[in-house]
Parts: C-alpha cells; structure tokens; sequence
C-alpha cells in the first residue's frame, strides 16, 4: 500500500510538470499584451526537438547606468507609430506596468545594453518545411524588413512567441496544401 | 579458450576415467553455473538498458518532425504520451516485474527519458526555447526519486553526465579566436545532484562484507571519476586539499567496501587513489609546476577571497586532516593500508612549507622540496614493486614499475646536470631495471 501511494504521488509528481508548462504558457498567451517585434531567421537543428528558425531582434537597448555583463533586469517593450514594438529600456527595478520582460544582460556598452531573452528565439516548425521558410523569410527580409515579423505576449514578465509572420499571414500558412 | 559446454564434458570424462572425484566435479560445475548465472544477468541487464536508450531516442526522433498540423490543443495532449508511457512501464516493473533487476533498470532509464521527452514536446509546441539549465535542473530533479523507489543504477550514467553540465566553463569565441572564458557559476547544482545520488550509492554496499557486486563496482567507478575529473571545477580553491582528501578517502573507502574484489576493475575506489597518487606526485616534481600548486591560493592574499574561496579551502583542509587521522587511526589498530597513502597529506603540508619558506626569501629549500617529492615517488614504485612480488600480484608489480620509469623518463628530460653525468647515471638506471628483471626471472619462469 505504501509503495503504492508512493508511486501514485512520484507518477501525479511527473505529469504535473508538462501540465503546469502547458497551464503557464496557455495563460500567457490568453491574457498577455501582444507586440511585434521585426526579425530575420535561419534553419539549425535542435537535436531534442527537430528543426527549427532561429530567429534574431534588435536587442540593442539603452539600459540604465550600473548594469554589468552578466546581470540580470526587465526591459520595457514600447510601441512606435508604425506599430511595431521595440526594446526601449533596460531597467533594475520591476516596471510598475506589464509591458516588460525579464532578460539577461550579455555585453554593456555605450549606455547600451545587448540583452537575452528566454522564449521568442526559436521557432520550432515542421522538417519538411524548415528550408522553405527559412529561405522564404530571407528573401522577404532581404527586400522589406517590414513584411516578416513574430508577434510575441507579454503577461507579468513572461513572454511567449506567438507567430510568425510573412506579409501579415501566418508562416505556416504558406506550406499548407 | 574453452566454453562452459566443453568444460563440463571434459569435467564429466575425467569423472569417468577416476582423474577427477564425482563431489569435486559437482563442486567446480555449480562454481561455474553461478558465474554464468552472473554474467548472464549482467547481459540481460546491458541489453534491456541498451534496448530502453534506443526506444527514447526513437521517440526522441518521432518528436523532432513536428506534427505542426495538429491544432495546439491536440499537441498538448500528446506531450503527455511519452510520461504516461514511462509511468507505464515503470508501474509494470514495480508490481509485475519487481525482482527483475532487467525491468527495473529499463523503465527507469525509459521513464526518465520520457520525462525528457515530454517537457521537450511541451516547449516545442509552445515555441519555448527556454533556459537548457533550468530544463536540466527540472529533469534531474524529477529522475532522484527513481534511485530510491525500485533503488535503479543504470541511470546514474546519464544522470551524471546531465549534471556534470553545470560545471562546463563559458569559452565565448569571436571572429580571431576565444575572446573569454569563465568559470560555471552554477556549480552548485552539481554538487546537489552528486550529494542525492550518494545515499543510493551507499544502499547498494554491501556493508556486511568487504566485497562488493556488479552495481556497486559500477557505481564505484562513476561517481568516483565524475568526481575526480569535476573536482577542479566544482571546488573553488584549496585544490591540494582536496586532491590529498580524495586520495585518503577514496583509499579508505575502497579498503573498508572493495578489498575483497580480486582484480583492480573490481576495486574502483582503490585503483583511482593510487592513479591520483601518483599522477599528483609526479606533477610536483616539476619546477615549473611546482610554485603554480602551492601557489595557486596564497594564504598571504586571504583577505581578498570570497566567501566561497573561503569555505571550499578550509573544508578541503579540514577533510583532508579528518580522513588522515582515521587512515592513522586504522593503521595503528593494526589495519593493512598502504603507507605511502597514509603519510601523503604529510608530506603535502611539509612541501606547504617549504612553499612558504622560499617566498620569504631567506632560504632556498626549493631542492629539497623536490628531492623529498622524488624519494617519495621511488619509494612508492619500490614499494609496489615489493608488495606486487611478495603478494604475486603482477598488476601491481606493473603499476611500481610504470611509477618508476615514469619518473626516471620526466627526469631524463628536466635534469639539468652535464651530459655525461647524466648519461652515467641513467645507464646504472637501466641496470637497475635489468636487475629487478633478473630477480624476478626465478619466481616467474619456474
């Protein structure tokens, strides 16, 4: 009875874990604001979870005076006219509103800081489709930077990668048959 | 070589012909049924973890195509496939198969892939690139159970090995070469890992005897080298202590659990302190090696240390001198331990102070600092040579004779003394090895 009730709490213990990620991530992408972000992309290979577009922003941003390489804050996510959003600040403190995520800071120049962000950069796809969209994403990105773009949300300094977007349709939907 | 078949033919004829007794025959055929039973449940065991670590890297490769056509919902919902499959099969080992060593071995290992696989499957469907230390930190958290519920080995292998990623240094590159290198600041991690798998580990002695079986050797062998070949990046200073500690302690520990293993594969703890031994000493007697040792935490700049620097030197030291009084304890109640393990934290401490001596440049004790570390190296080797030949133990015979003629080969090469001395002297080396060959030609060849 003992090992029983053991191996009940150890087997509830391991299904918990993908269900509270699933939980989480749903939340955030439900109730977090969304922003899109300009990007461009290539195809490496992940060996525990298959093909996927690497996808790279502007993670340039002014960052507030102190910060050394290897430390981490929040970065306030600002909206232009065009309405794409950029990285605007790099701040110790937590902002008192919601449009900001945590990151990491790599390098510290110039007032500026070059950060890290967990969750937006790597899109996971299809095998069959990776060359495709990668070579789609370039040759799009190569003529107007404005066509390609991920939108992100953004929930209590959580983020979430949405979609990926070529000329304001979903990448994927360009492979359907 | 002869199969077991053939043996027991040969047996059985020379039961037949009177060479052999009928309760002697019987006698040497159950010996080698038990250890084919043995083997045969070591191969059984091998097979099944083989055949667990190919199905998980099949569903590993199921899950890298992406099923991106399923709808999001429907993909969240095969994210839990792989871990109620492992719970699965872990269940049927648990309460179907629980005395076989096979089954519980399999499922573990299966399980704790399937957990792997799960969180993997869950982060590509969200698109979570996430944090790999923190996937790893949540994996190997979720496998200790599996050491202590059906007390599974086989995955301390990848267990280990996934937690020995937290004390992998950062080399950042750029364009004309590295451009930095630092130190894993996660390191604590691993020694969270290494500390709950231990317990385990001490479960599976066999405390009654000083002999130990399949699991413990295995056991043996891989904490003690993933400890080894981590220690230099998961301790933050008193590096000496520390390596002085793991040669006493892993000398004691093998004497109290292994002494009864025959060969030195069956010996692991044994076997990697008189490696480290002698693999210590040797580097000590190089000049240019020497001031970066006992240099390396100069006690002078304790001041500027850190808290960390602090307590890894100090428990380094505080360990090493515990595990020399129990050695010199044991070996004055009369206990068999070899020596020269016993008195190395001696020595280590006395070259300390020749270290010290030196920096304060009113005397150079340097040479004797190396002449001490040398005599103490051919001690060693003579001492193996002797014990090999008093005890017929030809590997440990080797092991003197690999000691020596290591050290007179670094010598040849650093010595700076004229040619001709040197040359003298290490054709009466030579001679020396003829005549340890000539006395031991009789009890050989006889």
């Amino acid at each position: 009875m003992n090992k029983k009730l053991i191996f009940i709490s150890f087997a509830l213990l391991l299904v918990l874990v993908p269900f509270y990620i699933i939980f989480n991530s749903e939340s955030i992408l439900e109730n977090g604001h969304q922003h899109k972000l300009r990007l461009e992309g290539y195809d490496p290979f992940d060996p525990f979870r298959g093909k996927y577009i690497r996808l790279n922003y502007d993670f340039d941003s002014p960052c507030e005076k102190g910060f050394k390489d290897g430390d981490e804050g929040f970065v306030v996510l600002e909206k232009d006219a065009t309405g794409f959003s950029h990285f605007s600040m790099v701040t110790k403190q937590q902002p008192k509103h919601s449009d900001y995520i945590k990151c990491k800071v790599n390098y510290v120049f110039d007032d500026k800081c070059v950060i890290a962000i967990e969750n937006i950069g790597k899109y996971f796809i299809n095998e069959n489709k990776a060359v495709d969209a990668e070579k789609l994403l370039t040759n799009i990105a190569e003529n107007d930077v404005d066509k390609t773009y991920a939108t992100i949300r953004v929930l209590d300094g959580e983020c979430r990668l949405e979609e990926v977007y070529v000329k304001d349709k979903p990448l994927k939907t360009f492979f359907e048959k | 070589m002869m199969n077991n078949v053939s043996l027991t033919n040969l047996l059985n004829s020379l039961e037949k012909k009177g060479v052999l007794p009928n309760v002697a025959n019987k006698e040497i055929q159950k010996f080698l049924d038990t250890s084919t039973n043995a083997i045969g449940k070591l191969f059984l065991v091998i097979t099944a973890l083989i055949g667990a670590t190919f199905i998980s890297a099949g569903v590993f490769s199921i899950i890298s195509h992406n099923w991106d056509d399923f709808p999001k919902h429907v993909r969240g919902a095969l994210s839990f496939i792989p871990v109620i499959a492992g719970i699965f099969v872990y269940y049927l080992a648990l309460f179907k198969h629980r005395h076989s060593t096979s089954w519980v071995e399999a499922s573990s290992l299966f399980l704790m892939l399937m957990v792997g696989a799960s969180i993997a499957l869950v982060s590509q469907t969200y698109q979570m690139d996430g944090d790999f230390d923190r996937f790893i930190i949540v994996w190997l958290s979720l496998t200790i159970p599996l050491f202590y519920i059906a007390r599974a080995s086989g995955i301390a292998f990848f267990y280990l090995l996934l937690a020995a990623k937290f004390l992998i240094p950062h080399f950042g590159f750029s364009l004309f070469g590295p451009s930095d290198f630092s130190l894993n600041d996660k390191y604590l991690y691993f020694w969270f890992f290494l500390l709950a798998v231990l317990p385990h580990f001490y479960i599976t002695l066999n405390k009654s005897a000083d002999r130990q079986g399949f699991r413990s050797i295995f056991l043996g062998w891989l904490i003690g080298v993933v400890f080894l070949i981590g220690m230099p990046f998961a301790v933050k200073s008193g590096y000496l202590w520390w390596t002085t500690a793991i040669v006493v302690g892993y000398y004691l520990l093998g004497k109290k659990y292994y002494n009864g293993n025959i060969s030195s594969l069956g010996r692991p703890f044994q076997t990697i302190s008189l490696f480290v031994l002698f693999y210590t000493l040797t580097y000590l007697t190089l000049d240019e090696i020497y001031p970066l040792v006992f240099g390396s935490n100069d006690i002078r700049e304790m001041g500027t240390w850190t808290n960390e620097q602090l307590f890894f030197y100090f428990s380094g030291f505080l360990l090493m001198v515990g595990l020399t009084i129990l050695a010199v304890r044991q070996r004055l109640k009369g206990k068999e331990l070899n020596r020269y393990i016993v008195v190395m934290p001696f020595l280590i401490v006395l070259l300390f102070g020749i270290h010290y001596l030196n920096i304060l440049d009113y005397v150079d004790l340097m040479w004797l600092g190396f002449l001490l570390t040398n005599f103490y190296v051919l001690g060693f080797g003579i001492n193996g040579l002797i014990k090999g030949n008093r005890y017929k133990n030809v590997l440990y015979m080797f092991y003197g004779l690999f000691i020596l003629s290591n050290l007179m080969w670094v010598r040849y090469f650093d010595m700076d003394i004229a040619f001709w001395l040197k040359g003298l002297f290490f054709i009466g080396v030579g001679f020396i090895f003829l005549l340890i060959h000539k006395s031991s030609q009789d009890s050989f060849e006889k």
